[in-house]
């Protein structure tokens, strides 16, 4: 995969970013819409934007930044995080199954089961790129 | 998939590190082809074999064709 291509997707992604982060803040800003989630978007969203932007933008002229994001995307790379991914899924896809069965039996509401899926979710997907990573 | 890359890169006197640089990947990648846990695809294996100038056959060895007598 060529490294310009590379550097454009990501540009692209980080931009969208900044929108995301842009939009939450002026939500929060010009109204009550869930205060404290805008304020927590903003926060995530906006500097994680402006910084890759910015790294991406500096990787344009400088060929050691270049040679870490080709081999970033090489392929055993790519390989191992679309594994993850597919295991992840079908985790995910039974705890949310088994989360809407006894969920209303323990007194978990959508909202926090929704928090502690999204947590799960990202433990789950980071242990199987882990465990990929040793097997191949 | 068994292969040779070890083998040649000795003979060759190549390091791990330069092979990767040479076809564009990690030095991890490297390692897990030499220990036969990652199969490469077709691009990769005939990037390797050119750096040894040898066909892709010569470099990495099918098990059924292993296998045979």
């Amino acid at each position: 995969m060529k490294v310009e291509y590379l550097i454009k997707k990501q540009k692209i992604f980080s931009l969208v970013f900044i929108v995301i982060g842009v939009t939450a803040l002026i939500l929060y800003l010009l109204t009550d819409i869930q205060d404290g989630i805008m304020l927590g978007i903003t926060s995530g969203f906006l500097p994680t934007g402006i910084g890759l932007l910015i790294a991406y933008k500096k990787a344009e002229n400088n060929k050691e930044m270049q040679k870490k994001i080709v081999i970033e995307n090489e392929e055993r790379n790519i390989f191992i995080n679309t594994k993850a991914g597919n295991s992840s899924f079908w985790i995910s896809f039974w705890i949310v199954f088994v989360g809407t069965i006894f969920g209303p039996i323990i007194g978990l509401n959508l909202s926090q089961f929704g928090s502690i899926l999204l947590i799960l979710m990202g433990i789950i997907y980071f242990s199987n790129v882990a465990i990929n990573h040793n097997k191949y | 998939m068994l292969n040779r890359i070890k083998e040649l890169r000795k003979i060759n006197k190549i390091t791990q590190d330069e092979l990767a640089e040479l076809v564009e990947v990690s030095r991890q990648t490297i390692i897990s082809l030499e220990k036969g846990k990652y199969n490469p695809s077709i691009f990769l294996a005939y990037k390797i074999s050119k750096v040894f100038n040898l066909m892709i056959e010569d470099v990495f060895i099918f098990e059924e064709i292993a296998k045979e007598p």
